[in-house]
């Protein structure tokens, strides 16, 4: 009776903390942002560990690469396996981490790097921050990366225990936030491709204002470097990449620094803003954003033409007739085809997309 | 670095670490080092640097008055205006050019001035107060010079209560401060319940009661009437659970070390009267000035004839208030100057409050009179809920001044206020104070609370509201301040309003 009495004074209150931890849990699962709504890059990064299949080409950077090249035509149409592992403003230091931790996982025979984050210099808000790290599964890289990216009043301890972060959501919560603490996500992206299927011509750009230095930042060399030096180690293919957005301007000063850097280190360098027609781009119908970003039919171009350079040139594999491979990737391309037609369908009803602008 | 930090946590845990790692006769050596270790953290070399120089002159005088009995005042009044000097040198550097500001109002005209930008060392008026008050014990022979540099150093530097106090007295703290306490569970358990509440106090309550303040009386020509009134009680409320909530924190630190700080609020909003209302509010900072100035004071050659004058004047019983009166006056003026230099802080913190004590005094035979006419029972609930509010009413309106930027802005909220704007009570209104209803709700939930804890304070003391954590109530307060504290990215709930003194 009295060590049974023991136990419970002892037990109590371990059991007390253990089910109060147990609780804290929870309550994160649930004030995590879920990005059902109008922004759903947030789920990229995390998205990538949800596809069972290893993949021959990774593509890597800010929204340029995740938003002109579509994944599901390259194995549509060639039976190229890739994933993007690119997220809004993904910086080239947070390029790097994520391409080391997929590394880790898999060896693809080729990697692309959309150069457009080289011109970028710190990060503008820390949600983009977030938008990179809250997914990714924990490892040195997830520490190292946010070490190197944290804005100045970002703090660790709210990557480790991310309640700290977004205990103020208790009053934004949706119904959403409490179905996804316990249930699956649906993907959003279609192996981190983000798909658009509206139209908004290409408009003019007001013209950036001059700079007086145009020079990459040196963080940003030091990172590129360490891309590289990742590739070549591993005997991967690493290819520098402009995507065809008109906007930020792709000043020449930039394209001679890639240009400089490609051939110092024998790299392949795609201009594809450059090589825009014979991409057979339109921007009057190829881009949802005025000519930021393309659409799904820009970017199935885009896919069209480097499709063929990526099979012949670099040796990607078919890998259409792959069972494993074909079971995941045409799911993933009726589910494209379907969002697609959607989508279409919405914006031939209503000039919009639904989502996007906060309808159901 | 302050209490609300991710760097101090970590702080407070490794100097936990290390306090109850070393052997007891370190212990004390360890408290020092990281007080010295938070001081240069929090205010870099330059704040060391000043305390050491406090610390170190007051110590030596300390030893020399007890050496030199003959020498005595001599050294004591050298080093108490020394370190009085310091704290003057940095805290009323602008005192000129504030004063000169408010009589140019006064008198309707401008004054062009720019504010000398001096960085005070951290926590320079909470230690020169603690230090100097050590020192007239030892010159009065009250106290023992402490032999020990490092253990009169942690004295007046004791991390948890250096920023914002308690200000500490040698005989209260000393015992329990060099005591090098082993590991005690209990210590622990009520310290962390203690820090918690605090915690609560600043991040859930406090922080959201600034929000509607800063709305209001950042725009204060727009918002008139009653949300000026809104927002002098809000802020009354605010000032005390920031001021309250850092003591709470401070004495739940210094409570996982073994440490037992004096206490400083004993719920000051159930006072009945403004006197006994400043002997619940800040009661270390009132013990200190009654203590070193107001008796000593009232004890020279100059009160004592002002008393006699006084008497023969208005008779022995008025008369022997006037001395009382004239140093309550000199006290209070002293009182809201330590605050700072701006008139706003003589008066909103100082002057007002002795003129509404000077004036209770006066009108004792008055209020005597009044009570045996109209035969009001004064222990009856609704006079003692009426004595509260007023009491309420007088002190809140001496923080607006406290409040303000200046005697111009003071004017102008107090002018406003009876502008007969009833707008906060439109459903418009209330959410237009700066907070989202859902916050409103919280806010309110949580002063509920507050109350709640007040009550049982106030009627079982201190200890049964320290018994009363239990440990889901510990979970229940940490979940609180986790989820509803306003803290992270977007706050900078940081600073407490004390800390600037």
């Amino acid at each position: 009776m009295t060590e049974k009495k023991g136990w419970g004074l002892k037990a109590s209150p371990v059991l007390g903390a253990f089910a109060f931890v147990l609780a804290l849990t929870g309550i994160q699962q649930i004030f995590m942002p879920k990005y059902q709504g109008a922004v759903i890059e947030g789920n990229f990064t995390e998205e990538y560990y949800r596809d069972p299949t290893r993949h021959e080409l990774l593509i890597i950077g800010n929204c340029e690469s995740y938003e002109n090249i579509s994944t599901m035509k390259l194995w549509e149409d060639f039976g190229i396996t890739s994933y993007i592992r690119g997220n809004a403003n993904q910086l080239v230091s947070q390029s790097y981490y994520i391409l080391m931790e997929a590394l880790e996982r898999e060896q693809p025979k080729a990697v692309i790097f959309n150069v457009q984050a080289m011109t970028v210099e710190g990060q503008d808000t820390e949600e983009y921050n977030r938008m990179v790290f809250d997914g990714m599964n924990w490892s040195r890289y997830k520490w190292e990366g946010i070490r190197a990216s944290a804005m100045e009043d970002e703090e660790m301890i709210e990557y480790v225990f991310p309640l700290l972060r977004y205990h103020s959501r208790w009053q934004d919560l949706e119904k959403e936030d409490f179905l996804y603490a316990v249930k699956e996500k649906p993907l959003t992206s279609f192996n981190g491709y983000y798909l658009r299927a509206d139209v908004r011509p290409a408009g003019e750009f007001p013209r950036e204002r001059r700079k007086e230095d145009y020079t990459f930042p040196e963080e940003n060399y030091k990172y590129l470097d360490l891309i590289r030096q990742a590739c070549e180690d591993r005997g991967i293919r690493l290819i520098l990449m402009k995507a065809p957005s008109l906007y930020p301007e792709w000043s020449d000063p930039y394209e001679r620094q890639i240009l400089i850097y490609a051939r110092e280190h024998g790299l392949i360098y795609w201009n594809l803003l450059a090589d825009a027609d014979k991409v057979g781009l339109d921007m009057s119908r190829d881009t949802y954003d005025e000519g930021l970003h393309l659409n799904v039919y820009g970017a199935e171009k885009v896919s069209a033409y480097l499709g063929p350079i990526l099979s012949e040139e670099l040796g990607l594999a078919d890998y259409r007739q792959d069972p494993a491979a074909a079971s995941y990737y045409n799911q993933r391309l009726a589910a494209y085809k379907e969002e697609k037609a959607c989508q279409e369908a919405e914006f031939a009803e209503f000039g919009y997309i639904k989502r996007l602008a906060g309808e159901e | 670095m302050t209490f609300v930090s991710y760097e101090f946590i970590g702080f407070m845990g490794a100097a936990l670490a290390i306090y109850y790692g070393c052997r007891q006769r370190f212990r004390v050596a360890v408290l020092f080092a990281a007080s010295a270790v938070l001081l240069w953290l929090s205010g870099g070399p330059e704040s060391v640097a000043a305390y050491g120089f406090s610390a170190v002159t007051v110590w030596a005088g300390a030893l020399g008055i007890e050496s030199s009995r003959k020498r005595a005042a001599v050294i004591y009044w050298c080093i108490f205006t020394l370190n009085l000097a310091l704290l003057a040198l940095f805290q009323y550097v602008n005192f000129f050019g504030y004063t000169m500001k408010e009589i140019h109002w006064l008198m309707g005209t401008e004054w062009e001035w720019e504010p000398v930008s001096l960085i005070a060392p951290v926590a320079v008026s909470f230690y020169t107060l603690t230090l100097t008050g050590y020192l007239t014990e030892v010159y009065w022979g009250a106290l023992p010079a402490e032999k020990s540099l490092m253990r009169l150093g942690l004295f007046g530097g004791f991390f948890p209560q250096m920023a914002m106090g308690p200000i500490a007295r040698y005989d209260r703290l000393a015992p329990s401060l060099f005591a090098g306490s082993a590991f005690d569970k209990e210590n622990l358990f009520q310290g962390f319940s203690r820090i918690l509440w605090g915690l609560f106090e600043k991040l859930v309550i406090s922080e959201r009661l600034a929000m509607i303040v800063n709305t209001v009386y950042g725009d204060y020509q727009t918002y008139t009437g009653s949300f000026l009134v809104f927002g002098a009680v809000c802020f009354a409320f605010r000032l005390y659970t920031d001021f309250a909530g850092a003591i709470d924190i401070a004495s739940g630190c210094a409570r996982m070390f073994g440490v037992k700080l004096e206490e400083n609020f004993r719920q000051p909003f159930y006072s009945r009267t403004v006197a006994e209302f400043w002997r619940r509010w800040h009661i270390t900072l009132g013990g200190w000035f009654k203590d070193f100035l107001m008796y000593p004071m009232l004890k020279t050659a100059g009160f004592q004839s002002l008393g006699a004058w006084g008497k023969k004047r208005f008779g022995k019983k008025q008369g022997k208030k006037i001395p009382v009166i004239g140093a309550l006056l000199i006290v209070w003026f002293l009182l809201g100057l330590w605050h700072g230099g701006k008139w706003t802080f003589i008066i909103g913190s100082g002057l007002y409050h002795g003129i509404l004590m000077s004036l209770a005094l006066a009108a004792e035979p008055a209020a005597k009179k009044f009570y045996k006419n109209t035969g009001i029972r004064q222990d009856h609930p609704l006079w003692i809920l009426f004595q509260r509010a007023r009491t309420f009413v007088l002190v809140g309106a001496g923080f607006v001044l406290f409040r303000s930027d200046s005697l111009e802005m003071a004017w102008g909220i107090f002018s406003n206020m009876f502008s007969g704007d009833m707008g906060l009570f439109s459903g418009e209104g209330i959410r237009s104070v700066g907070l989202l209803p859902a916050d409103l709700a919280v806010l309110a939930a949580a002063m509920a609370v507050l109350w709640l804890v007040s009550y049982k304070k106030e009627h079982g003391g201190e200890d049964a509201f320290n018994r009363s954590f239990t440990q889901i109530r510990i979970l229940a307060l940490l979940s609180a301040v986790l989820i509803f504290g306003w803290y992270g990215k977007g706050y900078d709930p940081s600073a407490f309003i004390y800390a600037q003194f």
